[in-house]
């Protein structure tokens, strides 16, 4: 009899179990109410991401990437630093340099001879910040800027550093900063790609720039950077051939979208459909171009802005007044580049010219931007991939000197868009290190993104079982930079 | 000896009234009492004996309240708790004593929390106690009344003693309605900076239940009279102000505050108390009213809530995201400030596919609407009605549309609009007053219209909320250069003769040229006009002029004419590297080569040299030839060693016309376009050899002994 009893205890059955289990199912669910996310951390991961449209309201709308490429000396532009000129030709002290690494360019020098600017720096706008007799125009415009004089790099080279700037990491084919913006915010016109690139060339010895820089790497190929080329026909293979009207050509695209959409559902790649889109905006862009390129409807003051440059098309200038048209018609992120700022030798001659190059375009840039109303929702981004060193590579004399790649500070400027104009950062008197306020370069990303609206932890895209980022795993916003 | 539960409990009995004796003197004498060191460390325990007595009393409080059935439990029951209530009993009294004890060191003051926590322990210890000697009674209802009050009691009495070690209200802030942060622009100097630190560091032992040295910091007048060392500070000179000497003293200082191991006050904290005194103690002070580079204002913008930035709110229900989605075309988009917010902005690309009726279709919309990005469509005046139905509107852009001003009015109705841009249009200065009643006009872009920088100052006047934006107008006269003029044809070489075309890209320039070398002026040369015959060699030089700017430097261009067009040249050996052109063709296709030597209008030849067959369709009188040639000794490109050109009309029999040796390079000679005229006594000829023999090295150049590059853009037969 008693084993009876002892085998029924025994004989559980489903109901007896969940019953006498409630309870413990029960207070396990109360244990979890404490711990919120627990059942949900999959969930919120996997949370759908709206491309096309901002997580929050945005500052800016579109950028404009004023693109420095070779790395302007920040030693004679936005970093004043008098102590190199009073310690002119007395070698780097080690507590400063602290052993960091050098290029192979410098690496080898017996000596590393501090050499100040060659050029006068004076106090301009509210913010008294120090500007370079190089500026004199953007030095008008410096209460409309937020210099930060402490971003710094990782790279130490042009190419990885620039890749680094323009794609969040160091080696090629990730998505570019454009297409990034691009894919998360979407274009706002149709008749134009989002992302587009400008190219200028200033005298000074220059660094390449390859298109890998705009290329949209793993995102969908309709984000990748068009390059506007100056000349006869700026978008290539744009314009009709000799005999193919308007008419001719849309019965053209008509058929070969047939085709391809039956290749499409043949074979699901949604690379063809994209490759539709692209031949549809080509065809919008055949009149949108035009009107953009035209620059003979600007006034004369305008043209006095950006200077008579900016009607030589393939200058800089000429390349700020395209940006500035571009971005007004709704382009989300126009990219430019003007080279020749790798000053190893001859650098107070060659960055004068360079200077001259893009002073006064890219400050009439921001005064066009503002007088259109348009600044408030464009950023405006200035500088180049790394800074230069406080001490001379190569020989010195007392008015010509070089200055090596050097990552660990350096200056840009940003205007516009939800930025706060003013100083941002600080560098110790050598200008080597930053003492104050540093900015990483995926800080400096995470920070526009916030501008564009966009949280950088959720613009991501799956790619080869990962997901990517612009801002990889690092990053962080910097409110001081923000207004 | 024999356990005898009996004798215990007298002795329990015997202890209890004497505990309470002792607890009810000790109350009384309050703070007359003075307590020897080693009580002091009795009387501390009291926070962690007085666990017992709570959890005794509460067990045994139910116990008694709830109802026993069978007999045997309930005599179980009397004589467990009888035992129990003892022992409470007898852990509050001692419990009690302890806490008068702690409560007679320095620093308790008489009133508050403390006054009623002390009360509740005697009573707690009473109740208890009658609880005891009344657990037997039988009136079951006197008894349980008793023990109810005791819970009660135990409760209250915990409750104000949570208070004096943990603050006021410890259990309940989590779930008090939270302060919301002050913003900066609303903050008070003392109750948003100073107090709250006050409160996190001294005002634990610094309030009106505990207040140590006689110091209480709660109240404003409080702070004021200080404490038994007198005065904490005097308003306007914090440099001998006991308070500030009191935080400054070494932390090992038996007079520094906070106590060593008490949270001390930071730097910038000690900072804030210091310039507030300097500043004179105000108790009513606005952050924003302190001046501009004030170090408390300075402090206080780290310390608070940055001023709530004007972020626009709206209170208008989404729009039907389908329709939004179905109103965006090619032409017009429509889409959400950002996700899942109402507000819609709206923006127009291409002119020519632009009607009044796409704005129309967007009023289904206009609930939503507050931006609309019209600049360069051909909006006109009697549009203007059907965008002021939009009355969310905060942005609109009409600038470079068709609008002459006339029907302006109906948009100073737009009763949020914020920016309004006009610039690029005709609008005159009556037209533009009539915006004067826009209410909520922030900023109004005016430049490039029909009013003149007078008229806009003029304007500003009547606009008291709004900026008249102006624009960039070169003001200050300052005279920049123009840039030269292009060339409409780029053809330099031509047959018989050409129409040259200049152009410029600025409005209104005129293209002063020469035709003879010398450098055209801005006064006397002659203005181009449609287009200039050139009949010969020519060297072109002109300039652009304009008032109110410098003339450009001159544009120099070489026009080559050729008499005689070959039929074909072949060449003998092929181009080398990576400029090979067109081949033969780029010989005669009437393009001049630049600098640029990669462009593809060059022929490079390096080992193999230049040898060209030409053929003409017919016999031709030929009494020059010129080759085309480039100069660039850094990118070994020189002038060749030696040149024959033979011809006849057979190209197997063909007579020496002509050889020539060019003048070899120096080390000095810049980058350059050349010319290699050969003249020769007129011949006739139908076919020709041209055979160019590339120089090597010369002894100057680093390369020495190598090959030198011989480069030919275009071959020119007169």
């Amino acid at each position: 009899m008693k084993n009876e009893f002892f085998e029924h205890h025994l004989n559980m059955n489903r109901r007896k179990f969940l019953s006498r289990l409630s309870l413990g199912i029960g207070s396990a669910a109360l244990g979890s109410l404490l711990i919120p996310d627990l059942f949900r951390n999959n969930i919120t991961d996997e949370a759908p991401f709206v491309p096309g449209i901002p997580h929050f309201a945005p500052k800016a709308k579109r950028i404009i990437y004023l693109f420095q490429n070779g790395a302007p000396s920040q030693l004679e532009s936005f970093d004043y630093k008098p102590k190199l000129r009073e310690m002119m030709g007395q070698d780097l002290p080690a507590s400063i340099r602290q052993g960091q690494r050098l290029t192979g360019m410098t690496a080898g020098q017996s000596s590393f001879p501090l050499v100040g600017s060659y050029y006068d720096f004076k106090e301009y706008g509210e913010s008294r910040a120090w500007i370079s007799d190089l500026f004199p125009h953007t030095a008008k415009i410096v209460d409309d800027i937020c210099i930060v004089r402490s971003m710094f790099t990782e790279a130490i080279n042009h190419d990885p550093a620039l890749t680094f700037f323009q794609t969040g990491a160091q080696q090629g084919n990730r998505a570019s900063f454009g297409s990034w913006m691009s894919y998360g915010l979407g274009s706002e016109n149709k008749n134009l790609p989002a992302f587009c690139v400008l190219l200028s060339r200033g005298k000074g010895n220059g660094q390449g720039v390859y298109s890998k820089l705009w290329s949209n790497g793993f995102l969908d190929s309709i984000h990748q950077g068009v390059q506007f080329s100056s000349g006869d026909s700026p978008v290539l293979y744009l314009n009709n051939p000799v005999g193919i009207d308007m008419a001719n050509r849309r019965q053209m695209l008509d058929q070969l979208a047939a085709l391809n959409d039956q290749s499409y559902k043949s074979f699901g790649d949604p690379e063809i459909n994209t490759k539709i889109q692209q031949y549809e905006m080509a065809y919008r862009m055949q009149t949108a171009v035009p009107e953009l390129t035209d620059l003979s409807r600007e006034s004369d003051d305008t043209i006095k802005l950006y200077g008579p440059e900016s009607l030589v098309p393939g200058t800089f200038a000429a390349n700020c007044l395209l940006a500035r048209k571009l971005s007004e018609s709704g382009v989300r992120f126009v990219q430019l580049y003007h080279q020749g700022w790798d000053q190893h030798g001859n650098l107070p001659n060659e960055m004068a010219g360079q200077a001259k190059d893009v002073d006064r375009a890219s400050a009439a840039l921001i005064t066009d931007l503002k007088q259109r109303g348009l600044l408030d929702e464009t950023l405006v981004i200035w500088g180049g991939e790394f800074g230069r060193t406080n001490y001379c590579q190569g020989k010195m004399t007392a008015d010509n000197y070089g200055r090596d790649h050097h990552p660990r500070a350096f200056s840009i400027w940003m205007a516009g868009g939800g930025v706060k104009p003013g100083v941002y950062g600080e560098t110790d008197e050598f200008g080597y290190n930053i003492v104050k306020d540093p900015v990483h370069v995926h800080d400096l990303h995470a920070t526009i993104l916030h501008l564009m609206g966009l949280d950088h932890e959720k613009l991501t895209f799956k790619h080869q079982g990962r997901r990517y980022r612009l801002t990889d795993v690092a990053g962080k916003v910097i409110p001081g930079l923000m207004a | 000896m024999r356990w005898n539960p009996f004798r215990w409990q007298y002795a329990g009995n015997q202890l209890l009234i004497a505990t309470n004796l002792f607890a009810g003197v000790v109350f009384i004498g309050g703070s007359r009492i003075v307590v020897p060191a080693w009580l002091q460390v009795l009387g501390r325990m009291h926070p962690l004996f007085l666990h017992f007595p709570i959890v005794l009393l509460i067990i045994s409080g139910l116990l008694l309240l709830i109802p026993m059935r069978s007999p045997a439990g309930r005599e179980v029951k009397a004589q467990f708790t009888s035992w129990l209530l003892l022992v409470a009993a007898l852990s509050s009294a001692v419990t009690v004593i302890m806490g008068l004890l702690l409560a007679s060191e320095p620093g308790y003051s008489d009133n508050g929390a403390i006054q009623w926590h002390k009360w509740g322990g005697m009573a707690v210890l009473w109740t208890a106690s009658t609880l005891y000697w009344l657990r037997n009674a039988t009136i079951q209802w006197v008894l349980k009344i008793n023990a109810a009050v005791t819970i009660v009691l135990v409760i209250l009495t915990g409750h104000f003693g949570a208070d004096l070690t943990h603050g006021a209200n410890f259990v309940l802030t989590p779930v008090m309605p939270q302060n919301p942060p002050v913003a900066f622009d609303k903050a008070l100097v003392y109750e948003h900076l100073v107090k709250p630190i006050l409160q996190e560091k001294c005002m634990n032992c610094h309030q009106t239940g505990k207040a140590k040295g006689g110091l209480s910091m709660e109240l404003p007048k409080q702070l004021l009279t200080g404490g038994k060392t007198g005065k904490l500070f005097i308003p306007g000179n914090p440099d001998i102000s006991l308070l500030m000497e009191r935080l400054h003293l070494p932390e090992t200082d038996k007079k520094h505050m906070p106590p060593a191991g008490k949270p001390q006050l930071t730097a910038e904290e000690a900072a804030v108390l210091y310039h507030w005194i300097k500043g004179g103690a105000d108790f009513k002070a606005m952050v924003a009213s302190l001046p501009a580079h004030d170090s408390l204002r300075l402090l206080a913008t780290a310390r608070l809530q940055p001023a709530a930035d004007n972020e626009p709110v709206y209170d208008f229900a989404p729009a039907d995201a389908k329709l939004v989605q179905q109103l965006n075309n090619n032409y017009r988009v429509v889409y959400p400030i950002a996700l899942n917010q109402a507000p819609l902005v709206a923006n127009w690309y291409n002119k020519d596919k632009f009607d009044i009726q796409s704005v129309v279709e967007l009023l289904k919309l206009k609930e939503q609407l507050i931006e609309m990005h019209l600049q360069k469509m051909p909006v006109k005046d009697a549009d203007l009605e059907v965008i002021s139905q939009f009355k969310q509107l905060r942005v609109l852009n009409l600038s470079f549309t068709n609008i002459t001003g006339k029907t302006l009015a109906v948009l100073a109705k737009l009763p949020h609009l914020r920016s309004l841009s006009i610039s690029g249009t005709t609008v005159n200065i009556q037209q533009l007053m009539q915006l004067k009643s826009a209410p909520a006009l922030q900023a109004l872009y005016v430049w490039n219209t029909g009013l003149s920088p007078a008229d806009i100052s003029e304007a500003q006047k009547g606009f008291p909320q709004t900026t008249l934006v102006k624009g960039f107008t070169n003001d200050n006269g300052e005279m920049l250069k123009l840039n030269q003029p292009n060339l409409v044809s780029p053809a330099a070489v031509f047959r018989n003769n050409m129409q040259l075309k200049l152009q410029h890209p600025v409005n209104g320039v005129a293209i002063r040229f020469t035709l003879d070398g010398s450098d055209p002026d801005s006064v006397h040369s002659p203005i181009f006009k449609d287009s200039i015959l050139i009949t010969d060699n020519t060297i072109v030089k002109a300039i652009a002029c304009k008032d109110g700017w410098y003339a450009s430097d001159p544009l120099q261009l070489s026009l080559y004419k050729t008499t005689y067009q070959p039929d074909s040249i072949t060449l003998l050996h092929p181009p080398e590297g990576s400029y090979v052109g067109s081949g033969s063709k780029t010989l005669f296709d009437g393009q001049k080569g630049s600098k640029d030597f990669g462009s593809g209008k060059w022929l490079g030849f390096l080992k193999n040299g230049f040898e060209a067959a030409v053929h003409f369709p017919k016999q031709v009188s030929l009494s020059e030839v010129a080759i085309g040639s480039f100069r660039h000794t850094g990118a070994h490109i020189f002038m060749p060693h030696e040149v024959e050109i033979w011809g006849g009309n057979d190209i197997r029999h063909l007579k020496l016309l002509k050889k020539m040796v060019p003048t070899p390079d120096k080390k000095d000679d810049a980058v350059a376009t050349m010319s290699i005229n050969c003249s020769f006594p007129v011949a006739e000829v139908s076919c020709l050899k041209i055979v160019v023999t590339p120089t090597t090295i010369p002894a100057w150049h680093p390369d020495k002994g190598k090959h030198g590059w011989f480069f030919v853009d275009e071959l020119l037969f007169n």
